[in-house]
């Protein structure tokens, strides 16, 4: 399937090099002596790089991962992917869901890039990297839990095209609280196994998720999964296959669980 | 029949007879015996790794392996005319004496079966015992052999591990690290907070939850103390607690904010008058100036 830029195939000759930036991450990929040579550096690397000419002297320096190669092998692509841990999500502003009521709210969560080339003639995954390093969080108790990465978000209540990071996953989910009582929405954790990615124009988003939260219901397994993206995005095409597969309605305790907030006395 | 000899007969009298009854009784148990109880011992193995752990559950089962085989042994004996009572009479008797002479090493047996049972630690865990810290490299019936960060290996016996406090640090998928530190008397509380949990915030392997603490813990001698309090992965608590002083002392550089070495003012007397001098070389004291 052809993608738009940076998403396509790409073919570097022995000897030559590309550099393909994504948010914070830059990753330059040299193809010589029958090896993949790849580093992946942050925005202090730019200045540096920004005044290479192309085709130029690399700095020696560079951080090299290096990958055996065929000496026929010329093909390599960047694929987004969704990062390898679940993510908790948090509003900068906490916002309360009124009783019965129903909002989607769009969460941004920077994707990973993944790196594939040629060796020996198939298609292999050399690595990924974070387009924006997140810090590490901790989903449940010191005695027992996941580690995650956390992300702060606006979750803005619609879609502005311009508003949006270039390569943050844009992530729906409906939210309906069907108690007498307010939900905070304080935070939210990312299952991102079921997730799978979608390309729209050049933007990133993810599959439709609705979660029905009512008292009692302490793990809110009332999680579906929508196929497709939400809106206008609905007709996107799929970009990455969600890691354990997309299922229709979670079984899982965890998936996107569980701690939108206590619900609170009007 | 084979020259007026017949070896059915043959065959039949010599297992009629009691001896090589015996002995083929013997040969049946000791085949079907030792394989049975390595079977026995390797499917307890399984059951029980899932309960004490999986050096608890091989411990387990290389007690139930010796028990069968000494069953089998009995078995054996008793084949060949061995009264067994007599043999498990002097054993108990033999029991008694060898256990008085033995009390430590029964000690720690017994000891070693309630750690079993307690599981405190598991192997590859990294524990604290004594003073002694290193990994669990296995858990003995008699002694938990401990392997140092230097690479040394230490027996400690499993009655030690019973009397004394044991820390399994590694126990916890997720530690706190505390980096306490000191700045100026002149500086800013609220600032110094704000700039501590900056240094939190920032580094990608401090967990965001729980949250890190930052406590401001009181006036000292020379300094205003504070208290950094960061969560990480247990995995990364080394590279936690080595990077956040060092980060903590570059954003103190960047903010301007003082690290004091300590500070003493010497006075004496209530007047706070000059001190007297002796000055060797003219062998008299010096009276201090008047104030005037």
């Amino acid at each position: 399937m052809d993608f738009p830029a940076p998403w396509q195939e790409r073919r570097l000759a022995d000897g030559d090099w590309l550099r393909a930036d994504f948010a914070e991450l830059t990753l330059i990929v040299l193809s010589v002596m029958e090896e993949w040579r790849v580093a992946a550096v942050g925005p202090e690397w730019r200045e540096r790089l920004d005044s290479l000419e192309s085709g130029g002297r690399l700095p020696e320096d560079l951080p090299w991962g290096r990958w055996d190669r065929g000496s026929n092998d010329r093909g390599l692509n960047f694929r987004p992917i969704f990062p390898d841990r679940p993510v908790i999500v948090r509003p900068r502003a906490p916002l309360h869901l009124s009783p019965r009521a129903k909002a989607v709210f769009y969460v941004g969560i920077p994707a990973w890039i993944e790196l594939s080339a040629d060796l020996e003639g198939t298609r292999r995954v050399l690595s990924s990297w974070p387009s924006v390093r997140l810090s590490n969080s901790w989903h449940g108790v010191p005695t027992a839990g996941e580690l995650c990465y956390a992300s702060h978000t606006h979750a803005r209540r619609r879609y502005v095209t311009d508003e949006w990071k270039d390569f943050d996953i844009a992530t729906t989910v409906e939210i309906s609280n069907q108690s007498d009582r307010t939900l905070p929405f304080e935070r939210l954790f990312f299952e991102t196994d079921h997730l799978a990615l979608f390309l729209h124009g050049s933007r990133l988003w993810s599959n439709h998720a609705r979660i029905r939260a009512s008292e009692g219901d302490a793990e809110l397994n009332g999680v579906a999964f929508s196929p497709k993206p939400h809106g206008d995005a609905a007709e996107a095409r799929t970009i990455s296959a969600a890691r354990k597969g997309i299922v229709r309605r979670s079984i899982l305790r965890s998936a996107f669980s569980t701690v939108l907030g206590t619900f609170q006395d009007d | 029949m084979m020259g007026g000899l017949d070896l059915d007969q043959l065959w039949n009298d010599f297992f009629a007879g009691e001896v090589p009854g015996r002995i083929l009784r013997a040969f049946v148990i000791a085949i079907f015996g030792l394989p049975l109880v390595a079977l026995g011992a390797r499917f307890s193995a399984r059951l029980l790794r899932a309960r004490f752990g999986e050096q608890g559950g091989r411990l387990l089962a290389k007690i139930i392996r010796y028990a069968g085989y000494i069953i089998v042994l009995l078995t054996l004996l008793q084949q060949f005319g061995f009264n067994l009572a007599a043999v498990l009479g002097a054993a108990g008797v033999a029991g008694v004496a060898i256990g008085f002479a033995s009390q430590t090493s029964l000690s720690n047996l017994i000891s070693g079966l309630f750690i079993v049972g307690e599981r405190p630690f598991e192997k590859g865990d990294v524990v604290e015992i004594d003073g002694i810290t290193g990994l669990v490299e296995e858990i003995g019936l008699m002694a938990l052999t401990v392997r140092t960060f230097d690479n040394r290996s230490v027996r400690i016996p499993n009655e030690t591990l019973v009397k004394t406090n044991v820390i399994t640090v590694t126990r916890y998928p997720i530690r706190r690290v505390d980096t306490e530190v000191g700045v100026a008397y002149n500086e800013s509380i609220g600032k110094v907070m704000e700039v501590l949990r900056g240094v939190a915030e920032d580094h990608p392997n401090v967990l965001d939850e729980p949250s890190p603490l930052v406590i401001f813990t009181g006036f000292g001698d020379s300094s205003l103390n504070f208290l950094l309090g960061t969560w990480g992965a247990k995995d990364d608590f080394l590279t936690v607690k080595n990077e956040i002083p060092l980060r903590i002392k570059e954003a103190f550089d960047r903010e301007g904010i003082e690290i004091p070495f300590p500070h003493i003012v010497l006075a004496a007397g209530k007047a706070m008058q000059p001190i007297p001098l002796d000055i060797p070389a003219l062998g008299r004291e010096v009276d201090a100036p008047s104030p005037e």
